[in-house]
C-alpha cells in the first residue's frame, strides 16, 4: 500500500495548528463536497479529505501519524507499518469515531485498524442485541442519449461496490446490472433501483442505487426538459416566398410549412414532437419540438449568380442595419 | 466475482409513491423531531396537515438525505441548509438551461 501524506491532502504545513487544519479542511470540504461539486472525482477527493482530517484533527492520531511520517515514509512510496505497530486509537474496538472507516484507505486501516463491518459486535453473546445497519445509498450519473430516452432502452452498467464476507470483512466488488431506462427521461431526473445499493449489515436492508440522468449532447437537437430544439437552415427564397420543407424529428422527418416573409431566428413549434411524457388518464403530455430558422446564403459561383445578386441589390432597396441607426 | 447480470427496472423518483413520517425517519436514520424542524425550515414540504398525516415524496427523501449529509460534513445549520438546497436547485436549473442554449448557439454558428 502507498503512504499518504495527510498534510499535503489538506494543504497545510506539518506544524499547522489545530485551528489552521480545521479552516483548511472546511474550505476544501465545501469545494469538493459531492453534493456541491459536479466535478468528476469529487467523491474520491472528498473521501481523501475526510480521511486526512480524521487523523489530523485528533491529537492522539495525529501524533501517531507524525511518528510514522518521521520514521521515513514519503508520499506515494510503498508503505508497511513498523513490525510492532499498535495504535492506541484502537479503532478496531469500534465506536472510536463517527466516521465510516470502511470507506477509508488501506493505509488508514493499517495504522488505525479497521472497524470491520459488524466486527465490534461480531462476537455477540446469544440474545444480545444484534448490530444492524442499512446499506448505504449509492449515487451515480448515467449518460443517456436522446434516442435512448425517446424509445426507452436497456443499458448495461458496472459499478464499483463492496460486499461483506462471512468474517465481516469489506471486500471490493464489481457489480454489473442491466438497467431499464424509462421512456422520456429528462436531464437531472433520478431513477431509483431499490435494494441495489450497498449491502446491509446484520440482516438490515440494502441501500438503494440512484442514477441521475445526464442527457448527452445530440448532433442535431438541443434539449431543455422534455422539449427539443432544432436549428433549421433555409434558403433566402424559401424564407421570402414561403415553402414546405422536410424537418427531422425524433420520430422521423415531417413536412413543415414556412410562411412567406419568414425571418432568421423565428421559432416554430411542432407540438408533441419532443420527448414522450407519461400517460395521465387519457391524456399524454409530451414535450414539443422547436424549430429555429437560420437563413443560409447560397454560394455565388457563376457570372449568372453574380448578376442575380446585383439585380436584387438594384431592385430591392434594403438596409439590414436600419435598427442600428446607421 | 462472476455473477449473472441482472436486469432491473427502476422507478423514476418523482413518480414513486410517497411515504409517511415513520418511514422517512427510518430511511434517513433521524428522529421525528428533526423532520419537524426540517419541515418548519422549509427544507422539505410534506402533503397533509399534521405530522401523523404527513406524506413525503421520494424527492423529499433525497432532499432530506442531502441536507443530512451537508449538516454532517460541513456543519451547516437548518436555515443554512434551506438556503443551500434552494440555491443548488437554482444552479441545477440554470446549468440545464445554459447547456441547452449553448448547444443551440453552436448549431446556429455551424
Amino acid at each position: 500500500m502507498q503512504f499518504k501524506d495527510y498534510y499535503k491532502v489538506i494543504g497545510v504545513a506539518e506544524d499547522a495548528s489545530a485551528d489552521e487544519i480545521k479552516k483548511a479542511y472546511r474550505k476544501l470540504a465545501r469545494q469538493h463536497h459531492p453534493d456541491l461539486s459536479k466535478d468528476e472525482g469529487a467523491t474520491e477527493r472528498f473521501k481523501e479529505l475526510g480521511e486526512a482530517y480524521e487523523v489530523l484533527k485528533d491529537p492522539a492520531k495525529r501524533e501517531e501519524y507524525d511518528q510514522i511520517r518521521n520514521y521515513g515514509a514519503a508520499e506515494g512510496e510503498e508503505f508497511r507499518p513498523p513490525p510492532d505497530w499498535r495504535s492506541n486509537a484502537d479503532f478496531g474496538g469500534g465506536g472510536y469515531t463517527e466516521a465510516d472507516a470502511a470507506g477509508f484507505s488501506d493505509f488508514f486501516q493499517s495504522l488505525f485498524g479497521q472497524r470491520a463491518a459488524g466486527s465490534a459486535h461480531g462476537r455477540h453473546e446469544p440474545g444480545a442485541a444484534r448490530f444492524a445497519l442499512r446499506g448505504e445509498d449509492i449515487h451515480y450519473r448515467i449518460a443517456v442519449t436522446l434516442e435512448e430516452s425517446y424509445h426507452g432502452a436497456t443499458r448495461a452498467i458496472s459499478l464499483q461496490s463492496h460486499r461483506i464476507d462471512e468474517q465481516g470483512r469489506v471486500l471490493p466488488d464489481i457489480k454489473k446490472l442491466n438497467v431499464k431506462i424509462p421512456m422520456g427521461v429528462t436531464q437531472g431526473r433520478r431513477i431509483r433501483l431499490k435494494g441495489q445499493g450497498g449491502a446491509g449489515i446484520g440482516g438490515a436492508a440494502n441501500g438503494d442505487l440512484y442514477l441521475e440522468v445526464d442527457i448527452r449532447p445530440h448532433a442535431l437537437f438541443s434539449v431543455d426538459g422534455a422539449d427539443v430544439s432544432l436549428v433549421l437552415p433555409i434558403a433566402p427564397w424559401e424564407a421570402a416566398l414561403g415553402s414546405t420543407v422536410k424537418v427531422p424529428t425524433l420520430s422521423g422527418s415531417v413536412s413543415l410549412t414556412i410562411k412567406p416573409g419568414a425571418q432568421a431566428g423565428q421559432k416554430l413549434r411542432l407540438s408533441g414532437r419532443g420527448l414522450p411524457g407519461k400517460v395521465n388518464g387519457d391524456q399524454k403530455v409530451s414535450g414539443d419540438q422547436y424549430v429555429l430558422l437560420k437563413i443560409v446564403m447560397p454560394k455565388v459561383v457563376s457570372e449568372e449568380d453574380r448578376a442575380l445578386m446585383a439585380k436584387m441589390r438594384e431592385q430591392m432597396p434594403f438596409n439590414p442595419r436600419e435598427t442600428l441607426g446607421v | 466475482m462472476a455473477r449473472d447480470t441482472e436486469t432491473v427496472t427502476g422507478e423514476l423518483l418523482d413518480e414513486s409513491a410517497p411515504i409517511g413520517l415513520k418511514q422517512l425517519c427510518e430511511i434517513c436514520g433521524i428522529h421525528a423531531d428533526y423532520v419537524v424542524e426540517m419541515v418548519e425550515a422549509g427544507i422539505i414540504q410534506p402533503q397533509g396537515d399534521k405530522p401523523t398525516m404527513w406524506l413525503f415524496s421520494a424527492v423529499s427523501v433525497m432532499r432530506s438525505s442531502k441536507a443530512l449529509r451537508l449538516r454532517r460534513d460541513l456543519d451547516i445549520n437548518l436555515s443554512g441548509l434551506a438556503v443551500t438546497l434552494d440555491l443548488l436547485d437554482r444552479v441545477d436549473a440554470l446549468q440545464d438551461e445554459l447547456k441547452s442554449l449553448r448547444q443551440q448557439i453552436e448549431k446556429l454558428q455551424a
